[in-house]
């Protein structure tokens, strides 16, 4: 089915909600947009503009706390909203009922944009991690009146820049969080003074602790990746003994399984590299996991030569799925048109536009 | 080849001249030229013009496009000077009262200036005194003011309150045009306009504090329309068109933001790169004649060159093309086609829209070769649909001409793993998720059930189960005490101790050891007559399956199945290790509980591993009354399974769920959400009713908004609630939450 959103630009990120009927879309027309789905057909519901930046993530929490939308944006800002209902009388006596989605008092004072964000697991009350893209990450905790406050320190937990974090849901574990980032020294980012000999690890696990009542982030894991990681999602573990992350990069697609032992250590088990045969020229941007873990949604990027010696680059869905043990290409979609627009960017026609 | 200079000072605004070889700085205690070298990319400090001994802050510097050895000077004082840099030839002009803001040369030896003191004064640089040729009187501050590049008779002035006034320098008084542009806000502070610049084609950007940079366009000489709006992320101190490509525009934050961010209006929401690295706020910025490099000066001393293609590609590094997954396995996905020309609708044209399936390593061809089929004719529906949609997706463009250029659409595909395996729909799925597991009946039950939805291999666990289970019967018979089981609770043994046969890995393989406490196992070694009699009393398990599999006339698809199993699976040979001092070794009979328990355990653990949480759960609950599960599995199964129902939306089989739990918390409390919080201030994690212990509060009614005292009603999973009556009428008309959280409470 295809769904008309009236974005004026690119989509960057959709996340279901709870149910799953509900979705939400963030854009890079700095709007965010909810549909609903009534009858077997999806209906845009809301239409929200608070950033003056594109929308890079949008995330709902648990419906515990309520309808709660997350959205984060390169205008260096946060944005909670929160939707409301109530009835309210027509003239004529009819009554109806009025949507609205308020947003809650988020206080940042960042100097960078905002990478990614993420509720925390439903058990420890709302937790609000925020991953900038210089590598700074923070936790905001929900009090009364709406209102989001920090917790602890801003903690510095990826050298190179954060680019995606996503929280280990479990039950009966400790809070904590995988992060990816960069693998190299971001251009824009005030220069850091790094010792190179030992390579950089891009994606490492942190636990939240309390120490003396403070919030503080402790490194557990280190994982053996070197290379940019574009998504990373940790999957649902649904009662097993062991936890599995998929990450997304140049590579293309990892997935580690790890096993949490002891509350706070980290064992290796196996990784899975699930795109052995189209290697090189594939690119995976981002993962989702379905809900029980066997399935495995990959949006990638790959490069072709056609007959006319012309590159060709076409990007598609990958689905995998989990069988005995090992991942299975389960099938393709590919999107109607390559989206070029990051490249034509650099290629101008000098012509005037504006006429 | 970035380069840095520390000039001491802060920076309020640079020049560069027209032939790209010097570069002017002004700034709090300083007015120096420097020297571009343009082979080395380099800057040297060529010239300082500041007289020792004054106190000038420069506030604005311009170089004369006509005349590159012409420099204007203003300060922030109300006095300027102009500068012939070849002459080291200074004039001193006194005639405004306030800061002047800006300046700006109409030819080689006119130019004009506003200030702060409401004055618009033209001055000639060949007049032998320092005074201006005429003056306007204006009502507001003058923030910025520009000549147009194109006529230049014509000048544009901004005003603070957000007013731009268009005049002809030689109707002298009279405004040609004025425009109050719509939408500025009110707030005086928010609305001032404070840069402008103009392209060669009558165009004009205006930055101003309210983060929007608004494009304007002059026709006719006198009318001005407005022509597009773009959102900066912060107030914009300084805005330069770019002269290689007229769309393209720069701008430098006013506040917060500590860069200059380039955009192209024709995609007017995306910065396009972002120059970044000062550490303060940058005031003014130029770029050279090829427009590789820009000059920034910043409120941080620095003076920097930095090249542009080294810039922070935005949409480089930015997310793009998300999926998502909801627990229906329905799929989103994004379709978009930027830019409709020619060439795209011919290429959406040739577009084939296709799920193509994979299969691979098919271990019995037959069967996937009749299962493809009937994919393929389900796919071919589908891959039409899809293919009108996007058809119809891409024609609209066409029938409405060039209007409609975008399509930003979002693809939805139901139930994506139907598309693939047709042969289990998945609301066969959710109904064994529902009901068919009961723990009431015995295991023989459940495992035909397991083999009902077609899973041979965990009826074969639910066999293996029985037996356990039968023989821990016996031997706590024997003890005839149930409470010594009581008190040695299973226990997953910490890894150790590798003395397998290498030959089968599996990941149970890590967790099914020996226990270690068990030393008549190290003393004595089992000798191969022992091993094969163990083997034989494993084998009997599935021998006696398939037995009843044949009494009860159940045929499996695959007959070699079990033998399959019995070699790929290699839970019999680890339970077997397991088990091996227990049969024949072991005397210690409550050891032999201890280990059988331990084994239950592990293939309860295996089986979830293996993705069947709902089965591992039901076998769980079964076997609670036989074994104690340690606090820890019982409590996280059972919390993993009702989220996984609540997610579902199964929330009567959650409940029957929490009751057939093991774990005492959640039978108790006869509700499934457990560690849920006081609704009141407290946020105790540890409430269990209506009302909290700790803050000592009711808990307040969803519909008449007073507090509940006796039976409060709730919703299990918005947690919302109130008076039982207020609620039963509610919900008599209504299946909405009632306080408005949106949730549908009586979804089923």
């Amino acid at each position: 089915m295809l769904i008309e959103t009236s974005h004026q630009d690119i989509i960057h990120d959709i996340a279901f909600n709870f149910d799953g009927n509900r979705f939400a879309t963030a854009s890079s027309d700095q709007t965010m947009r909810v549909y609903n789905k009534v009858d077997g057909k999806w209906e845009k519901s809301a239409e929200c503009k608070f950033h003056d930046g594109p929308i890079w993530k949008i995330r709902w929490a648990d419906p515990k706390f309520g309808q709660l939308i997350a959205t984060c944006s390169q205008d260096k800002g946060v944005g909670v909203w929160e939707e409301k209902k109530f009835l309210q009388e027509s003239p004529s006596g009819q009554k109806q009922i009025i949507v609205q989605w308020k947003q809650r008092i988020l206080i940042l004072e960042s100097k960078e944009a905002v990478a990614d964000i993420q509720f925390g697991s439903k058990s420890n009350g709302l937790l609000l991690a925020i991953a900038y893209v210089d590598g700074k990450l923070q936790i905001h905790r929900a009090h009364e009146q709406n209102q989001f406050i920090k917790e602890g320190e801003d903690v510095h937990i990826m050298d190179y820049g954060l680019r995606a974090i996503s929280w280990n849901r479990a039950p009966l574990e400790r809070e904590m969080l995988v992060a990816a980032g960069n693998a190299e020294q971001q251009k824009y980012l005030s220069k850091i003074k790094i010792d190179h000999s030992h390579s950089m690890k891009t994606m490492a696990i942190w636990m939240l602790q309390y120490e003396n009542q403070k919030l503080g982030m402790k490194k557990i894991h280190e994982f053996e990746e070197e290379k940019t990681i574009n998504d990373v999602q940790w999957a649902n573990q649904n009662g097993k003994s062991f936890h599995l992350i998929a990450s997304a990069s140049i590579e293309g697609v990892k997935i580690w399984q790890i096993k949490i032992v002891k509350e706070t250590e980290v064992e290796k088990m196996k990784v899975f590299n699930i795109n052995r045969e189209t290697k090189p020229n594939y690119q995976a941007y981002r993962v989702s996991w379905n809900i029980l873990a066997t399935l495995l949604a990959v949006s990638c990027e790959s490069k072709k030569i056609d007959e006319n010696q012309n590159q060709v680059t076409s990007r598609e869905v990958r689905i995998y799925q989990n069988q005995n043990g090992s991942w299975v290409a389960k099938g393709i979609i590919q999107e109607a048109n390559f989206l070029r627009e990051s490249l034509s960017m650099q290629q101008f026609i000098a012509n005037g536009l504006i006429s | 080849m970035d380069q840095e200079l520390d000039l001491q000072t802060s920076i309020s605004s640079i020049d560069i001249d027209s032939s790209g070889k010097n570069l002017v700085v002004g700034g709090r205690e300083i007015l120096k030229i420097i020297d571009l070298d343009q082979v080395n990319k380099k800057m040297n400090i060529k010239q300082n013009l500041r007289r020792q001994g004054t106190k000038l802050a420069i506030g604005y510097v311009e170089f004369n496009r006509r005349k590159p050895t012409l420099l204007l000077a203003a300060s922030v004082q109300g006095q300027f000077q102009v500068w012939d840099i070849d002459k080291q030839k200074e004039t001193v002009y006194r005639n405004h009262q306030a800061a002047i803001h800006r300046m700006n040369w109409h030819n080689e030896n006119c130019f004009i200036s506003g200030g702060q003191d409401y004055t618009i004064n033209y001055y000639d640089y060949r007049q032998s005194t320092a005074q201006p040729i005429f003056t306007l009187q204006r009502n507001e501050a003058i923030r910025d003011i520009k000549f147009n590049i194109n006529r230049d008779n014509y000048f544009m002035a901004a005003s603070d309150t957000g007013q731009l006034e268009y005049f002809d320098i030689r109707k002298q008084q009279d405004i040609v045009t004025e425009i109050n542009l719509k939408g500025r806000k009110q707030d005086p502070k928010t609305n001032l306009i404070i840069c402008l610049d103009w392209t060669k084609d009558n165009v004009l950007a205006s930055g101003s504090n309210d983060k929007e940079i608004k494009i304007l366009q002059v026709e006719n000489h006198s009318e001005i329309r407005e022509n597009g709006v773009i959102q900066h992320i912060d107030g914009s101190s300084h805005i330069k068109w770019h002269v290689q490509n007229n769309s393209l525009l720069s701008v430098s934050s006013l506040n917060r933001d500590i860069s200059v961010t380039t955009y192209d209006i024709r995609t007017p929401f995306r910065p396009m790169h972002i120059v970044k690295g000062h550490n303060d706020i940058i005031t003014s910025f130029v770029f050279n004649q090829d427009e590789q490099y820009i000059f920034t000066g910043s409120k941080d001393k620095y003076l920097k060159m930095q090249s542009v293609r080294q810039a922070y590609q935005v949409y480089n590094n930015c997310p793009i093309f998300p999926v998502a997954f909801n627990q229906y396995n329905d799929i989103l996905m994004k379709l978009e086609s930027p830019y409709s020309s020619h060439q795209e609708l011919e290429k959406s044209n040739h577009f084939v829209m296709n799920i193509q399936p994979i299969q691979k390593q098919s271990s019995n061809d037959e069967f996937y070769i009749s299962k493809a089929k009937t994919q393929n004719t389900s796919q071919n529906n589908l891959l039409q649909n899809s293919m009108q949609d996007i058809l119809k997706a891409t024609s609209v463009p066409q029938n409405q001409q060039t209007q409609k250029t975008n399509i930003r659409s979002i693809f939805y595909i139901e139930a994506i793993d139907q598309k693939f395996d047709p042969k289990i729909p998945f609301e066969e799925e959710l109904k064994y998720f529902q009901k068919n597991y009961n723990s009431k009946k015995d295991f023989s039950f459940n495992s035909n059930i397991a083999l009902q939805i077609d899973k041979q291999e965990i009826a074969h666990y639910w066999k293996a189960l029985e037996h356990l289970i039968n023989d821990l019967k016996k031997l706590s018979k024997d003890i005839s005490s149930n409470s010594i089981i009581q008190d040695c609770p299973v226990q997953i043994p910490n890894k150790t101790n590798d003395q397998s046969d290498d030959d089968q890995k599996s990941p149970l393989e890590q967790t099914t050891q020996v226990t270690k406490n068990n030393k008549q196992h190290e003393k004595k070694q089992l000798d191969s007559q022992d091993l094969q009699k163990l083997y034989k009393y494993f084998e009997k398990y599935p021998a006696a399956f398939r037995q009843e599999l044949d009494s009860k006339n159940i045929i499996i698809e695959d007959q070699n199945h079990l033998k399959i199993h019995i070699e790929r699976i290699p839970y019999y040979k680890n339970l077997l290790r397991t088990m091996t001092p227990m049969g024949y070794l072991l005397t210690d009979k409550q050891q032999m509980i201890q280990v059988i328990s331990n084994s239950i355990l592990q293939l309860i653990q295996h089986v979830i591993d293996q993705g069947e949480l709902s089965s591992g759960f039901w076998m769980l609950a079964c076997s609670k009354n036989y074994v104690q599960f340690p606090d820890f599995y019982a409590r996280k199964w059972t919390q993993s399974y009702i989220d996984l129902l609540v997610a579902f939306g199964k929330h009567t089989l959650a409940m029957k769920a929490a009751l057939e739990s093991p774990v005492e918390q959640f039978r108790a409390s006869n509700k499934y959400v457990t560690n849920y919080k006081c609704l009141g201030q407290c946020k105790n994690n540890q409430t269990t009713g209506a009302f909290c212990n700790i803050c000592k509060i009711d808990f307040i009614c969803a519909i008449c908004f007073k507090p509940v005292k006796g039976l409060y009603l709730w919703c299990q999973n918005c947690m919302h609630g109130g008076h039982m009556k207020e609620m039963k009428n509610w919900f008599k008309n209504n299946t909405q939450c009632p306080l408005g959280c949106g949730h549908n409470c009586f979804d089923k």
